[in-house]
């Protein structure tokens, strides 16, 4: 081309050398995302670009805001009737009848309570179901029951103006009788009932009592089950599913509880709605959040000291049909009350079930606290316990260990509950496989090809898995065992004289052993590494150990983790509830604590790894050189987890990395500047 | 390509560090260049022009094979489902643009965001994703519950690395995943994409997934909020 150039200079010739870069061409394309974000109650629905405008969002409020785009609190609700409480149904045998008890409200419009009962389904209002019970009194006795029966029963408060509280639910199973119980009205204790039974339905609409006039012959005479714990009635029901979105949707964003001169309240997923003590609570759902079809919304409270003590409600519509509402009382122990919804249809099916807490406080500041001190009064005692034992126990292992991190107190652990039933007797063997092993790395080694052998006859041979176990099952006779793997030499020489190393024990070096009938041989076989192998390798660069890593790491975590907790729970408990053991259980910790920093500054572990990834750079080659000369003075091979131990006469040196290659070559990766190594010892990890 | 070149008489040059990709041996012709047009003519060529048949085309002259061509495809808007304020939680949707060029020397795909941060509503907006290390987070995690947050993902064959995971983290390995390598959109363009070849007549596909989250104790007003994207293929 410049030849021609040369020679033909003076001809008119126009060379165009556009290099490709200068000739970039580009597209583009644009796009929009939208996000809608709403509120639970579909309040809101301004012009997106608007300033918010805030207030009351919800429309089942008094003060509902239509305008209102941001819902800022302020949503009031109207006043509930308080149900009454304490609301119970206990079955007394000894006289076959159920005795209903409850505390009415103090509630300057209360007129009245009226019971209602049903069978396999819970009374919906104050006229569904059979009249158990109608007056100012605070317990009735119902003994109109069956045999094999449960009751549902409803208590509603009547107000002055003839409106009914939600209703309180409580339900009792009448157990399996030799004989039917008697038919007979129900009693009322003092004030008599205002309205009797009879005018009201006769008989509940699924009840199943035969009349029978015979008595029943009661196998726990004269006792009353009174003290049975009160069971959830919403559990009753079977649970089905609903493809309705309305249902499918329903969740606890839904429920908004309310409190007079509180803010409302919202469950937020995987959280906790927190409430005053001493406040009247009520609950409610927009109608529009659930389908018409559905028959009762239950709502069920559980003392979170005292599992067996709860309290139901039903959730019913108000007047004027924009909510369904329920007064749930007031709540004056402050606790994490777990609470459950039901969704139940006209099949008496439960569609949807809710489980979440509820959070009872004198004031938001407290919850954390008292969140906080539940959990650790629930779980601290067999925590603090297995802990502290853990700490006791790595204590006295570290004595004869090595402990580089608290996940390796489980192997101590391990080896330590080992050798005590080796002690006693117990137990002879930990597993029933032997593994071949690198002695340098402790990897298992696979595939390696043992060999059983009676004289110089070969009698078993078996193939290492990826594990590196084997194991045989041989008539009672004296044996010898070899293993073979390329690259490796048995017997190992690193190990020789030892009984054990750190992982495994009963190790075998060739010599010959009897074995008993029964016994399967499983000997722990090291081998030395005498050159690099390729098998290995290959199994590093397809992650094993990156998993093996990974393993360690999270191993180390929640070790780590729960010794952390434990070490909070052991000075909680001495803060909170001294005692001998609990102010010794805090030193066994603060030793296993400085053990491992004494144990580390005396013996650091060093690891050469990649920077951000942090990943190991196994079997690297680390070289210390004397800076002046040039001189190597040491060199060292990392193990696959890239760590390392590099002991230099004390002075000033520079650090080279040789990374292995695939083809088995090394190649140097990194140099340091130089180093004082005052204790001859190189203590800072490599990262590269 | 050695057709082309004995057509216009002409051949390729390169050294270690430079390489003429095209020339012509010509009498004249000039790039030349006014406020809104540009061009580049070669006079004095003969049999110019593209010819095909099924199996070939040619691209006959200097310009012709300065002249690459990329286009990119244009999806549609995406309308995320709806995240209720108060429950928090996730929504995540897809848009996919197919970049084809016939550059031989490929091109790269990047995407920005038109404002900062990126969703907006009015006066109120979601925090761009912010990664917690200079590589995009390998799963998706908002700073806190008390946030709100916008960020993405890609997926495709020309997935740069930086979204290339290895199933541990992002920046390494060849795996692409849309539930992996999560990142923050910004003003400036941030590259996705890119190959060192042409890529006719399919072109390729590149995903961005885009996911907003609202944190279970974050307060967002409510309303429509919009991100406007921006996807530039750049011929290289």
């Amino acid at each position: 081309m410049f030849k021609l150039l040369k020679n033909y200079g003076w001809i008119l010739v126009a060379l165009i050398l556009i290099l490709s870069s200068a000739n970039t061409r580009a597209a583009t394309d644009s796009i929009g995302v939208t996000l809608p974000v709403t509120t639970p109650a579909g309040g809101g629905g301004g012009p997106p670009d608007d300033e918010p405008v805030p207030g009351c969002t919800d429309p089942a409020a008094t003060n509902y805001n239509s305008q209102a785009t941001i819902d800022n609190g302020s949503c009031e609700y109207p006043m509930t009737i308080p149900n009454v409480t304490n609301f119970s149904a206990n079955y007394s045998s000894a006289q076959t009848r159920v005795n209903l008890t409850w505390s009415n409200p103090s509630f300057a419009e209360f007129t009245s309570v009226r019971v209602v009962r049903q069978t396999g389904s819970i009374p919906s209002d104050p006229n569904d179901g059979l009249l158990i019970y109608d007056g100012a009194g605070e317990s009735v006795t119902d003994a109109m029951v069956a045999p094999e029966q449960t009751y549902f029963y409803v208590a509603f408060v009547r107000a002055v103006n003839n409106n009914y509280s939600s209703g309180v639910v409580t339900s009792v199973s009448i157990p399996k009788k030799d004989e039917e119980p008697p038919i007979e009205p129900p009693t009322c204790d003092n004030p008599p009932c205002d309205e009797p039974p009879g005018d009201e339905p006769p008989t509940d609409d699924n009840d199943n009592t035969d009349g029978s006039d015979n008595p029943p012959t009661d196998d726990n005479d004269n006792t009353d089950s009174s003290d049975n714990p009160p069971i959830d009635p919403f559990t009753f029901f079977p649970e089905a599913t609903d493809p309705d979105p309305l249902i499918q949707t329903f969740d606890w964003g839904d429920l908004i509880f309310f409190q007079p001169g509180e803010r409302q309240h919202f469950f937020r997923n995987g959280g906790i709605v927190s409430i005053i003590a001493g406040k009247d609570l009520s609950v409610l759902i927009n109608y529009e959040r659930l389908p018409e079809t559905l028959k009762t919304i239950g709502l069920t409270i559980v003392n979170p000291s005292n599992s067996n003590d709860s309290r139901s409600f039903i959730l019913r519509i108000n007047d004027d049909k924009t909510a369904y509402l329920a007064n749930l009382g007031i709540f004056q122990q402050n606790g994490l009350y777990p609470i459950y919804v039901y969704v139940i249809n006209f099949k008496n099916q439960t569609i949807k079930h809710l489980a979440g807490k509820l959070l009872v406080t004198n004031g938001e500041s407290q919850a954390p606290i008292i969140v906080f001190g539940q959990t650790v009064a629930r779980v601290s005692e067999p925590i603090l316990t297995a802990v502290g034992l853990g700490a006791g126990f790595s204590q006295a292992l570290s004595l004869t260990g090595q402990i580089n991190s608290f996940s390796d107190i489980y192997f101590f652990i391990i080896h330590f509950w080992t050798l005590l039933l080796r002690m006693f007797g117990l137990r002879r063997r930990r597993v029933p496989w032997g593994v071949v092993y690198d002695s340098v790395t402790k990897r298992p080694l696979d595939p390696a090809y043992v060999i059983a052998k009676r004289g110089d006859d070969d009698t078993a041979t078996a193939i290492t898995d990826l594990d590196g176990r084997y194991g045989f099952f041989l008539p009672a006779a004296s044996y010898t065992l070899t293993a073979n793997k390329t690259h490796y030499r048995f017997p190992s020489t690193k190990l020789q004289g030892k009984s054990n190393d750190e992982l495994y024990d009963h190790l075998y070096f060739g010599e010959p052993f009897a074995t008993a009938d029964g016994e399967v041989i499983n000997r722990n076989i090291p081998l030395d590494p005498v050159a690099f192998d390729w098998n290995e390798f290959a199994k590093q660069q397809q992650g094993f150990f990156i998993l093996h890593t990974r393993r360690e790491r999270r191993r180390a975590a929640i070790y780590n983790t729960l010794f952390g907790f434990g070490l909070v729970v052991a000075f909680y408990q001495l803060l909170f509830r001294p005692s001998v053991i609990n102010l010794i259980l805090p030193f066994f910790y603060a030793a296993v604590f400085s053990l491992k920093y004494v144990w580390r500054a005396k013996h650091p572990i060093t690891t050469v790894r990649r920077r951000g990834t942090g990943l190991p750079i196994p079997f690297a080659v680390v070289r210390a050189y004397i800076p002046s000369v040039n001189q190597q003075v040491k060199s060292v091979v990392a193990d696959m987890m890239g760590r390392f131990f590099l002991l230099t006469p004390p002075g000033e040196y520079y650090i080279t990395v040789e990374e292995k290659l695939p083809d088995e070559s090394y190649q140097k990766i990194y140099q340091s500047e130089n180093l004082k190594l005052d204790k001859g010892i190189l203590i800072k990890d490599l990262v590269i | 390509m050695k057709f082309l070149f004995a057509i216009a008489l002409a051949a390729v040059a390169s050294s270690t560090n430079y390489q003429i990709q095209t020339d012509s041996l010509n009498f004249s012709g000039l790039p030349a260049a006014s406020t809104n047009y540009r061009t580049d003519d070669t006079l004095g060529e003969v049999g110019t022009g593209e010819s095909s048949s099924v199996t070939y085309k040619i691209k006959a002259g200097y310009q012709q094979m300065l002249a690459s061509s990329i286009s990119i495809s244009a999806p549609s808007d995406l309308t995320l489902t709806e995240i209720n304020e108060s429950a928090g939680g996730q929504s995540s949707g897809s848009v996919s643009w197919t970049v084809t060029t016939d550059n031989v020397g490929g091109y790269t795909l990047a995407i920005k965001s038109v404002t900062n941060p990126a969703l907006k509503s009015g006066a109120n907006s979601f925090a761009d994703y912010t990664p917690s290390g200079a590589a995009p987070d390998y799963t998706w995690s908002i700073a806190s519950d008390s946030v709100a947050e916008f960020g993405f993902s890609i997926t495709g064959t020309d997935t740069v690395t930086r979204y290339l995971n290895n199933n541990v983290v992002c920046g390494a390995g060849i795996v692409t995943s849309s539930s992996n390598c999560w990142d923050g959109l910004s003003t400036t363009n941030r590259t996705v994409a890119s190959r060192t070849t042409a890529n006719t007549p399919s072109g390729t596909v590149t995903t961005v997934k885009f996911q907003a989250e609202i944190g279970t104790a974050a307060t967002v007003v409510t309303g429509d909020y919009s991100a406007s994207i921006t996807a530039t293929a750049l011929a290289s």
